[in-house]
């Protein structure tokens, strides 16, 4: 047979994908959803007080590389290490996937997506498997003073980041925004820009892993209840509304009220924990709308597992709605992170937004208050402003 | 067709609890499918048809175990489908397909062609992943699609071309035996003809065997070697084609098929219009289902169900018009009383041909005494009434058999 003119045939992805180009709003959100993971995972680059390259009497030595993987210098946490990890393998992962583009095309649009999630998944697993074994690893290798040698005049050739200072670093005394330190110094002596950046690792970690925890619980139960139906709903259902019948802010503040040393880690635990029954609830609609529809009785005509029917064809059809509530959840997430930390209840060791604002409050710093509240502004509209766009996406009745 | 029997019905009973109430408790049952039982050969059609909400789909689905049955059981190949464990029952499934009436959900919208299709494939172990694909690729040539169509996702076909698809997933696995539910009546005419005949085009290459559910009686006349007519839970006659078509012997049989249009403008068949609505299938009435809208129900239809039974030649109904012994025990009251009613609705009948009014035979006084003081009477109304309802079963005490009179020709 002659080769046919290869046609697009869309998936049902790519066709919401398409409404969802067609909306600006969304699409500005979007893009700052992405400006804002990108200034997370890049963070470093912008400013680290750690040198790129750099060379005296005893030779070259590229301190910077080391310290992504092995020196926990920019602040104590898992995050951390996780976002290093991202910008580590960002590159590996670039040129792998130009490499992979160029033999998709040549192949048709089935195995293409095969091959393409094949890729991700690699990936995916290459990351969590460094990050857990860059976790477990604790060489502290003591940072020289790059800086101040630098100053001293030690060495021959070195290349620093644009700013050289670490979120950690304690500088002497306040002033005001500057070319060195862009939004100024706080009365602790921390350069507010630097900060700030770091600041973007902690907000989107917590939206995100929250929300991961959160949702995997919900769908859980929710599809559980929904596809067996009977005593299994009736039970995860009483079960969800004795979880509905506690305010889940005031659950979450109870929570970190028992830590002695709020973590970062415990909080996004705390609001997975609380959160879960509204996927859970969303889930369960769905499950009980698809389960009846005559292509999963098909399915079960065909003598699947109800593993493969919940998995293969009732979960893809409800991940619609999951992936809006998901966007929405991260927004909510943040700004709850945010006000813990506001509270003084969030972690201390981190340099969180809402910390910033509580501190700016408590000095009676308007500006710090200001950028605090902008950014956390900026950062939930996103989110909300995205999320609203895949609904819209999503909902064939506003096709254009 | 041949005469081995490939699947044996009996007694299937499907019961829906309906629940009231804050604690959910069951206050009955909606008897959708209320004791029922059939044969199907090996590569015949079996057409199942009756009016909305009759139990028609609930009774092919349950009979495949997508929907749990209450009660009853089917032996394939010697074993009771009913009482099969889920992994035994799994493996089972690849023989017994269905297709749906609906071609836009029937489809997972989120696979491919060759997933949709395919996926059973592979699962039952038919073939790999490229064998599956090969596969997918004839059947879709097999149906009538291009074999490229494979990587397309549902949304791109038309109705009919889902349908053909749905078709294709269905005989992927080589069943023996397909539910086919309501298999054509969500397309137009002109697609129904060709996915009627691309079934039996199947069937004969195959081996297949149909249960075809349907309310259009004129697909199901054209496609079935044997037809059962349900009314609200129950089969009420269950005969070959042309056996259904020129002799209905049910009252209900009856009506179905006088509701069926003509394609000639000044045809004058009479239409049998039934009063009132099909009861609550919560709470069906006693006795025959049909009495309380049955031109011919007489006492006993009240108060004891009809059995299918053998009225001749292998043509089954549930109805006591045609269980002579027991008519014979009948009071002559009881007699009397139904041959007014048969008359009555006779005289209906008479009256739109423009026979003379008959409606005095009803008037005719009713005594009450020794029966052979007014068995003449009775009898000229019975005679009366035979030659004015030529479409009702004839009617005598003699015992003799009551086989349906032929049509009357207009």
């Amino acid at each position: 047979m002659a080769a046919a003119p290869q046609r697009e045939y869309p998936s049902y992805w790519a066709i919401v994908w398409e409404q969802f180009r067609k909306q600006r709003t969304s699409m500005i959100a979007l893009y700052t959803v992405v400006l804002l993971f990108v200034i997370a995972i890049y963070a470093p680059v912008l400013s680290s007080s750690v040198p790129f390259i750099w060379r005296d009497e005893s030779g070259l030595s590229f301190p910077w590389f080391r310290s992504l993987l092995f020196n926990r210098n920019l602040f104590d946490g898992s995050i951390d290490i996780f976002f290093n990890m991202l910008l580590v393998l960002s590159p590996f992962f670039l040129v792998s996937r130009l490499v992979l583009g160029r033999r998709i095309r040549d192949l048709e649009t089935r195995k293409a997506s095969k091959v393409e999630n094949q890729h991700l998944a690699v990936w995916a697993m290459i990351l969590i498997g460094l990050f857990l074994i860059m976790n477990s690893i604790e060489p502290r290798v003591a940072v020289p003073e790059y800086r101040e040698l630098a100053a001293a005049g030690a060495d021959t050739f070195s290349l620093f980041p644009p700013l050289r200072i670490q979120c950690s670093d304690t500088l002497h005394g306040a002033t005001g925004p500057g070319l060195s330190h862009l939004l100024g110094i706080d009365d602790a002596g921390r350069d507010i820009f630097v900060r700030m950046v770091y600041g973007t690792r902690v907000s989107l970690s917590v939206g995100v892993i929250a929300v991961s925890i959160y949702i995997t619980i919900g769908t859980t139960v929710g599809a559980v209840a929904g596809y067996f139906g009977g005593t299994t709903d009736m039970v995860a259902q009483r079960f969800i509304e004795i979880f509905l019948c506690f305010p889940s802010f005031f659950l979450i503040l109870t929570f970190t009220g028992f830590l002695r040393q709020p973590s970062i880690i415990w909080i996004m635990v705390f609001i997975g924990i609380v959160r879960w029954t509204g996927p859970a609830r969303l889930v369960r609609g769905e499950f009980l709308r698809l389960k009846n529809i005559d292509f999963v009785t098909a399915a079960r005509a065909s003598g699947l597992t109800n593993t493969r029917v919940i998995f293969r064809h009732v979960l893809p059809n409800a991940m619609g709605p999951l992936l809006v509530n998901a966007t929405f959840g991260v927004a909510a997430a943040i700004l709850v992170e945010s006000t813990l930390s506001f509270l003084g209840l969030g972690d201390p060791t981190l340099p969180s937004w809402g910390r910033i604002l509580s501190y700016g409050r408590a000095t009676g710093d308007t500006r710090m208050m200001l950028i605090a509240g902008f950014a956390i502004f900026v950062t939930v509209s996103a989110f909300n402003l995205s999320g609203e766009g895949f609904r819209d996406a999503l909902d064939p009745k506003l096709r254009r | 067709m041949s005469d081995e029997t490939l699947i044996s019905v009996r007694n299937l009973q499907k019961f829906f609890p309906v629940k009231k109430g804050l604690l959910r408790r069951t206050v009955g049952h909606v008897r959708a499918v209320n004791d029922i039982s059939f044969d199907i050969k090996k590569k015949e059609t079996l057409g199942l048809v009756g009016e909305s909400g009759c139990g028609k789909t609930t009774a092919g689905r349950s009979l495949l175990r997508l929907i749990e049955p209450t009660g009853g059981e089917a032996i394939y190949r010697g074993r009771d489908l009913f009482k099969l464990d889920g992994s035994e029952m799994r493996k089972l499934r690849k023989n017994l397909q269905i297709i749906f009436q609906d071609p836009y959900s029937s489809l997972n919208p989120r696979m491919t062609i060759e997933s949709l299709i395919g996926e059973a494939i592979r699962i039952h172990g038919l073939a790999d992943a490229e064998g599956a694909r090969t596969q997918v690729q004839e059947l879709l040539e097999r149906v009538g699609l291009q074999a490229s169509y494979v990587s397309r996702y549902p949304h791109e076909f038309s109705g009919g071309q889902r349908q053909r698809i749905g078709i294709a997933r269905a005989v992927a696995l080589n069943p023996e035996f397909i539910v086919c539910d309501e298999a054509v009546s969500a397309l137009d005419v002109s697609i129904q003809a060709q996915v009627i005949n691309l079934l039996q085009d199947l069937q004969d290459e195959f081996d297949l065997s149909y249960l075809f559910i349907a309310h259009d009686l004129s697909v199901v006349r054209h496609i079935s070697d044997r037809i059962a007519v349900m009314y609200l839970g129950r089969i009420v006659e269950l005969a070959e084609c042309d056996e259904m078509f020129s002799r209905p012997a049910h009252p209900y049989t009856q009506a179905l098929l006088s509701a069926i249009p003509e394609p000639k403008p000044r045809s004058t068949r009479e239409r049998i219009i039934l009063q009132g609505d099909v009861p609550s299938p919560i709470n069906p009435p006693t006795g025959c289902a049909f009495h309380t809208r049955c031109p011919a129900a007489y006492t006993r239809c009240r108060q004891e169900v009809p059995e299918l039974a053998d009225i001749g030649a292998g043509h089954m109904a549930a109805c006591h018009l045609y269980d002579e012994p027991a008519r014979a025990e009948m009071t002559a009251l009881d007699m009397h009383n139904d041959v007014v009613r048969l008359v009555r609705a006779g005289a209906t009948l008479s009256k739109r041909r423009g026979a003379p009014d008959t409606e005095d035979l009803t008037k005719s006084p009713l005594q009450l005494g020794d029966p052979s003081e007014y068995q003449e009477q009775i009898d000229t109304v019975i005679r009366k009434a035979k030659s004015v309802t030529g479409e009702f079963p004839a009617f005598n005490k003699d015992g003799a058999k009551g086989a349906s009179t032929p049509e009357s020709s207009d």
